[in-house]
């Protein structure tokens, strides 16, 4: 446990700097506001012409696409701060103090991304429930909801630690992620559920990891819950592979490392 | 007879800055472009990358339409015209004038001294000293994207390239506007980074379905409709009316950019850091 509390510190100084600036979170997430509005623009058109899609109807659509939206918008752009280190040297100010690297990149993600993610749920329910005079959670499905996005959280970390670990190849790293974004805008379910795909598709989607870091949480959400524990064991188990994977290619890419100078 | 002649001088300064001006950014082209050709492996990557991007994003619209046929009025093609103009108007947008989404990162970091003290205007020469070579991937795609959108002419095809400039003057502008309330608002990246965006996302869809406030927002606020509805709109059916609107709503948000950014610069504190420029 003491081991952890230098990692807690990271995380609370983190959380203090996010919030010394909160006029930025402000302003985001008026604009987090102005999106789900917009969304809920298109589904009000696309319902307007029939009640029910694939079991969800408009009500649970926009639900289901501010919890996607919600845990999708919450990410620091943590690629392009390793992406900054490694290229200018800067990394091995944090490599040579004692702490892991890539527990204190994850202290910063998490502290960062939960704030952001908290706040884009509260405003983008209360916007929700202005719009719509429903709202479909339970306390029950809140709490594994949550459960869930905080693992789904912690697998989107893996996926920007291994994007911020390609700089050590490539000179920009965006490429990859506006791919992995677009995996998770298509498989990981952000705009529609996996219900909405073909069936060839949804099978394709159901073996990739990116379906619980968005689609998963956010069905637990909506559901009250349901298969929670079977949900979170996957979560659990794609965060140990992609655990061992990073920490693989961390050590093996750090033995590129090569700074000259002083 | 002596402000005549005066007058001339500064006509004639002008003109000499403004060709000076046009050497430079032909020159940044030719330098960024071998820098960027050094690392060719990471270009095609890059360019690649932005492809598959595009091509992911319709495969959405694809599996809503294969659900619901079409949304208000709008149906692939349509998506497919909306997605070329826009994609086209972003490549250019990005490659030529790279540095648009950074400048917020580069007033707090005190990265803008560099360019202060150089005989250049200052905004055109920011804009033009990175070339994002990533966004040619876009640029390339939306190209294509015309030849398989149905509205394929010649007519259409030089109007689509015109409009796809326009598009690009549009959202540098849009982008510098944003960025430069960093001058007053500090670390103002977060917003920075997420409002331009915001104006692909909101171009990315059927113009139909934005009614009443979101229809003004997208006039206004996040203008969407000169960066893709309406030049889809031209496309579609050409009208001078329409046409010399939207170059007037294009020029509208240069002037309001322009001013911004030259307002906010009295403001600029310099840092401290020692950087250098190459």
């Amino acid at each position: 446990m003491a081991k952890l509390k230098k990692y807690f510190k990271i995380f609370s100084i983190t959380f203090l700097n996010d919030i010394k600036y909160s006029k930025n979170f402000i302003s985001q997430f008026l604009f987090f506001g102005l999106f789900i509005y917009v969304f809920s623009q298109l589904w009000s058109a696309v319902y307007s012409e029939r009640a029910s899609i694939e079991g969800f109807d408009f009500y649970k659509m926009l639900w289901y696409f501010m919890f996607t939206e919600s845990i999708m918008l919450s990410r620091p752009a943590l690629h392009r701060e390793m992406s900054d280190a490694i290229k200018s040297g800067d990394i091995v100010y944090t490599l040579n103090k004692p702490y892991s690297y890539i527990l204190f990149c994850y202290s910063k993600f998490m502290s960062s991304a939960l704030v952001r993610m908290f706040i884009n749920m509260v405003v983008g329910s209360l916007l929700l429930f202005m719009i719509l005079r429903t709202c479909p959670l339970t306390l029950l499905g809140t709490i594994r909801g949550v459960v869930s996005a905080f693992l789904g959280l912690s697998l989107n970390f893996l996926f920007f630690f291994l994007i911020g670990l390609s700089s050590f190849w490539f000179e920009d790293n965006s490429a990859f992620v506006f791919i992995y974004s677009k995996f998770l805008f298509t498989v990981g379910g952000l705009f529609v559920p996996l219900e909405f795909f073909p069936s060839w598709i949804k099978g394709f989607a159901q073996i990739l990891p990116f379906q619980y870091i968005l689609y998963a949480p956010s069905k637990l959400f909506m559901s009250g819950g349901t298969d929670f524990f079977g949900i979170i064991g996957l979560q659990i188990i794609n965060i140990i592979i992609y655990s061992a994977i990073v920490t693989g290619i961390f050590r093996y890419a750090l033995k590129r490392l090569n700074v000259n100078g002083g | 007879m002596k402000a005549f002649k005066l007058m001339q001088s500064i006509k004639t300064f002008r003109l000499v800055q403004s060709i000076k001006t046009f050497r430079l950014i032909i020159r940044y082209l030719k330098f960024n472009l071998s820098s960027q050709m050094e690392y060719r492996g990471n270009f095609i990557l890059q360019t690649i990358g932005m492809v598959i991007n595009d091509v992911f994003l319709l495969f959405f619209w694809w599996i809503l339409f294969q659900k619901v046929g079409t949304i208000k009025d709008y149906g692939m093609n349509e998506m497919l015209l909306v997605y070329s103009i826009t994609t086209f108007s972003f490549g250019i947008s990005m490659t030529l004038w790279g540095n648009q989404s950074l400048i917020s990162r580069m007033i707090m970091n005190g990265e803008i001294d560099s360019f202060l003290i150089l005989p250049r205007p200052v905004l055109s020469h920011i804009l033009v000293s990175r070339l994002s070579l990533s966004a040619l991937g876009d640029l390339v795609f939306g190209f294509v994207l015309f030849f398989f959108s149905g509205y394929l002419s010649l007519l259409n095809f030089l109007l689509f390239i015109l409009l796809g400039v326009m598009g690009a003057v549009l959202l540098s502008a849009y982008n510098v506007l944003f960025h430069s309330f960093t001058f007053w608002y500090g670390d103002f990246t977060a917003v920075a980074e997420v409002i331009p965006d915001s104006i692909i996302t909101f171009s990315l869809n059927p113009e139909g379905i934005y009614t009443s406030v979101s229809k003004l927002i997208i006039q206004t606020v996040i203008p969407a409709m000169y960066f893709s509805f309406l030049p889809v709109r031209l496309i579609k059916e050409f009208s001078m009316v329409s046409f010399l609107f939207l170059l007037i709503a294009d020029m509208s948000f240069v002037l309001a950019a322009y001013a911004v950014f030259y307002k906010g610069l009295k403001r600029y504190e310099s840092g401290n850091l020692i950087s250098k420029k190459i």
